[in-house]
């Protein structure tokens, strides 16, 4: 007999390492190597495609900088997309909808629990080359793909890309003052 | 000075000077000063006194208006004495006051006319046809010194000298200025700070210049706040702010940099980030720099009074990305960055008081943004970061080629409660601490400038930095062909050594010191590292009593060349000269301070027999003998020359008797000219394993690195291992102190996916990749092998 267990929540992007990310700042700066321009869109879009299937990660393009480096960011609809469709292929799963967040609503046989939850994490990871981490939320399981980590894997392929001078996250930065109070003076 | 009135003065157009000249010229006068405030002003009223002193003939001059010659006069700082003025005191005599008569001064180029002062001394000038004769401030200043010079060879005149003018340091009218004890002379006296840069003493130079744009990477500007508002000191800037979130002013990137606040709520900046008030950061550190009205007796003081301070903004609703940063720099720095108009007013200086604490290895595109910068010859300053740790941790502090700055005390002492340190760090400033009051005043001992709603004291190495920033605009306005790498070099060199109780971590070259411009004690850089010292004789020597020398006329030439590329740094130096020769002269023994000079690349400069005397300020007698000491930032050549002419039993010359060329060595300050000398003697074991498959290899090397120098690297150092592909993946080990001929290894394991082979694998090792060690030769420290895949 089977039933419906709970609902699957994944969420492509969460727990954003910083909120300057999380407001849509691009993730990664990437130098290509060569004279190849990247001044269109086209070119940049181009660039995207092809990076994204040297590394397995959907990435899109976003911008050129200064420096002519490619801002890329992770293309969450893919990667949501991507999934979705894996999860609907674990055993136990009776549907996987996408949804905004997205969601995947999941049917699996009674007396599942955490051992089977962490199960699903780890395969939906294997099968999507994806960290992800998956709790309990309510009455449903939520994946988590953490921005940090997604952004930190993205960066280690790109660098080993033979095309790549250098990738890095696009670093949050701050005034990080000493935590002391403003003293006014006056005058 | 004596009696003056305003009539005295000469038209205005001898006048023509900065406002805060003007004003504080004013005040003197009012005040009954004896001593101007100012260099021009009190050289235009120097002048004006000459020509008053001279009745008719002064009047006529002053009708054909040689404005020429006065024009010129207060434009040279140099000169420090009333022009054409000399104090002569006569011996005590029997009989009528001693004066010069008209066939004794008119030889000498002076007036018969004398001003008796109260020290009995008599004021007699040079006459009005040989002022016009020398034409500038500096050759009157030459002919002052010979005049005096042969004054005191007179038996009949106890003692001349020229009429030195004293300068009470320069401070603005600012009513804050008398809490922004980070500004003052450095010292324990009234008005002074242990922990003060000595600003007075560089306003009296320069009071900065708007030719200089300063760029405030940061959170923008309030162009309301009523020390701003108006200010001819605010640029156009930018707000570079990608996200409209955190713009917090409704949209992305546009020209308007002014600041609408950074306040977040609680949670709005990630789970369990606590709620801020907006910091108005960017207007403090602007404030500082001086995009405000300075010397108007409103608010507070900048660190320049008259600049361009640009503010690039890039930070807001929790704080900012670095893509945004570094697009920034290249904006301040004139660069091109697409979908934003260029500056048209690119900055010299960048000022950065922000950070992210990765190291800047992580994020090579800022290193490549500072790089552009820096190659567009834009002086760029950075926080060392306040989370008290190494600052070669934190981007941009840790990037190679900004002046980095750790934050000081009101003591002149590190604040090691928050500040970064470490060997990135360049030099100290003052960041305050808002949590000592070591100056007694009832206040905070934090940084004051400019916030919203008015003035507040805040403390980190984000106040530090402008400090460093301003003084850097202070000396491009003086030296406008500055390098980046001379500025740091100037900086440096003059900064105020710190001992370990000041500095238990490692902060740079010490406290910084505004004081970059002066001849006195305090203008004199106080790490000079190079020496050479050249023998010296000079004059006519008859007497065969006196000393070893054999009588002759001798002639000495020290020849001085900075070496460098033509593009390479440009070398400060001073020179002394310490007498041996004649005895029981009343120098013997003492160091004649003979000034100092700078030395670009591929240029050269001597100093001979007659320069000494007039750098000696005319005080030498015929016949000397001793050395001149060159000190510098940089190594030179130096060479002396000798020149010997025979004379007979009358001292008559009867001949050239030789010329001889000798090279000066060179000794290091400290140890001796011992350097150590770091270098990669070998690259072993390369090799790569992929545990988890193809996608996770990882790639390990051992290296040996080396002292083959020849004094201790008594400092732990970074080896820096770069791997292919693009050597971006790098990686920092530590390496202990190493004794003259001794080596050690280290083993560079990659990160996973740090596969080496692309075919081949190349590696890169340096030596003291963050430049901790004095070393003798910089240029050894890397070694690079490749190896086939």
């Amino acid at each position: 007999m089977t039933m419906t267990f709970s609902a699957l929540v994944l969420t492509a992007v969460l727990a954003a390492a910083t909120p300057a990310a999380a407001q849509g700042t691009a993730d990664l700066i990437v130098k290509l190597r060569g004279p190849a321009s990247l001044a269109t869109a086209d070119a940049r879009d181009a660039a995207a495609a092809r990076l994204s299937q040297e590394t397995g990660l959907p990435l899109r393009a976003i911008g050129l900088t200064s420096g002519g480096e490619l801002m890329l960011g992770i293309d969450h609809a893919v990667l949501a997309e991507r999934l979705t469709a894996a999860a609907r292929t674990l055993p136990g799963v009776v549907s996987a909808e996408t949804s905004r967040g997205p969601t995947v609503v999941l049917e699996t046989e009674a007396g599942s629990g955490p051992p089977a939850l962490a199960a699903i994490g780890d395969r939906l990871a294997q099968a999507t080359g994806t960290p992800v981490n998956a709790r309990f939320k309510g009455n449903a399981v939520v994946v988590e793909a953490s921005q940090e980590q997604l952004v930190g894997q993205a960066t280690r392929r790109l660098q080993g890309l033979p095309e790549v001078a250098y990738a890095q996250p696009n670093f949050a930065v701050g005034i990080n003052p000493p935590p002391d109070p403003m003293i006014r003076k006056p005058l | 000075m004596h009696a003056r009135t305003d009539a005295s003065l000469p038209n205005s157009r001898a006048l023509a000077k900065p406002l805060g000249t003007l004003r504080q010229e004013s005040e003197a006068r009012g005040s009954g000063y004896r001593c101007t405030v100012t260099s021009a002003s009190a050289l235009a009223l120097g002048v004006s006194l000459l020509w008053g002193a001279v009745g008719a003939d002064a009047q006529e001059l002053d009708a054909q208006a040689p404005m020429d010659v006065v024009q010129s006069l207060e434009r040279v700082r140099p000169a420090r004495a009333v022009p054409g003025e000399i104090i002569v005191k006569f011996r005590e005599s029997e009989g009528p006051a001693p004066r010069l008569l008209p066939e004794t001064a008119a030889p000498l180029g002076l007036s018969t006319a004398a001003v008796p002062t109260s020290g009995g001394e008599l004021i007699y000038r040079l006459n009005v046809g040989v002022l016009l004769q020398a034409g500038s401030a500096n050759a009157v200043a030459e002919r002052v010194a010979r005049t005096v010079a042969q004054l005191n060879a007179r038996d009949d005149i106890e003692y001349a000298q020229p009429n030195w003018i004293v300068y009470p340091s320069a401070t603005p009218a600012d009513p804050g200025y008398a809490s922004q004890w980070h500004y003052w002379l450095n010292g324990t006296g009234a008005g002074q700070s242990p922990g003060g840069i000595n600003l007075p003493t560089a306003w009296d130079t320069t009071q900065g210049n708007p030719s200089v744009v300063v760029a405030v990477i940061d959170t923008g500007i309030l162009p309301a706040h009523p020390d701003i508002a108006g200010s001819p000191n605010l640029a156009a800037g930018y707000d570079m702010i990608s996200n409209a979130f955190t713009a917090n002013d409704g949209s992305g990137r546009d020209a308007d940099p002014s600041d609408p606040g950074d306040a977040v709520a609680a949670g709005e900046c990630g789970p369990g980030e606590p709620a801020e008030p907006s910091s108005w950061h960017g207007s403090h550190v602007a404030g500082t720099i001086g995009v405000g009205h300075s010397n108007n007796s409103v608010g507070v003081a900048g660190v320049n009074w008259h600049t361009r301070v640009q503010a690039v903004r890039v930070l807001g609703k929790c704080g900012g990305s670095i893509a945004d940063i570094n697009d920034a720099i290249r904006w301040a720095a004139g660069l091109p960055v697409p979908g934003v108009p260029t500056n048209s007013t690119p900055a010299r200086v960048i000022n950065m008081s922000l950070g992210a604490d990765v190291p800047c290895t992580s994020s090579p595109a800022t290193q490549a943004a500072i790089n552009d910068a820096i190659a567009a010859g834009v002086t760029v300053v950075v926080a060392a970061g306040n989370s008290a740790m190494d600052a070669s941790g934190a981007t941009p502090a840790g990037c190679i080629g900004p002046i980095t700055v750790a934050a000081s005390d009101a003591r002149g002492f590190l604040v090691t409660r928050y500040s970064n340190f470490g060997p990135r760090v360049d030099i100290m400033a003052p960041g305050g601490d808002v949590r000592r009051d070591d100056n007694g005043d009832g206040d905070p001992d934090g940084v004051l400038s400019t916030v919203q709603g008015g003035y507040a004291y805040y403390n980190g190495t984000s106040m530090a930095a402008p400090h460093v920033a301003g003084v850097a605009a202070l000396l491009l306005s003086q030296e406008p062909s500055q390098t980046p790498a001379g500025v740091l070099a100037r900086l440096q060199a003059a900064a105020m050594p710190r001992d370990a109780t000041q500095c238990p971590k490692p902060c740079g070259a010490g406290l910084l010191n505004a004081d970059l411009f002066g001849e006195g004690e305090g203008g004199v850089p106080e790490r000079l590292p190079f020496q050479y010292t050249a023998k010296v004789i000079c004059g006519l020597q008859k007497d065969e009593r006196v000393g070893a020398a054999t009588p002759a006329l001798y002639g000495t030439i020290v020849n001085i060349r900075n070496s460098a590329e033509p593009d390479g740094e440009t070398v400060l130096l001073t020179k002394e000269l310490a007498l041996a020769i004649p005895p029981g002269f009343q120098e013997q023994g003492k160091l004649l301070p003979l000034g100092r000079d700078k030395l670009e690349a591929s240029h050269a400069l001597a100093t001979d027999c007659d320069d000494l005397r007039k750098r000696a300020d005319g005080g030498l007698p015929d016949f000397f003998d001793g050395f001149v000491t060159v000190r510098s930032t940089g190594s030179l050549d130096v060479s002396a020359v000798y020149t010997t002419a025979a004379i007979d039993r009358e001292g008559r010359l009867v001949g050239q008797a030789g010329i001889d060329v000798e090279p000066v060595a060179e000794r290091v300050a400290g140890n001796g000219g011992a350097r150590a000398d770091l270098t990669v003697t070998k690259i072993t074991n390369l090799g790569v394993s992929c545990p988890g498959g193809g996608g996770t290899c990882v790639t390990t090397v051992d290296a040996v690195v080396t002292n083959q120098g020849s004094a201790p690297a008594s400092l732990p150092s970074t080896t820096r291992g770069m791997l292919d592909p693009a050597q971006s993946i790098t990686v920092d080990r530590s390496q202990g102190p190493l004794a003259p001929g001794a080596s050690g290894s280290v083993t560079f394991t990659s990160p996973p996916d740090g596969n080496c082979f692309d075919p081949d694998c190349t590696v890169c090792v340096t030596a003291d990749a963050l430049n901790a060690i004095d070393e003798s030769d910089e240029s050894n420290n890397q070694l690079c092998a490749t190896h086939p895949g």
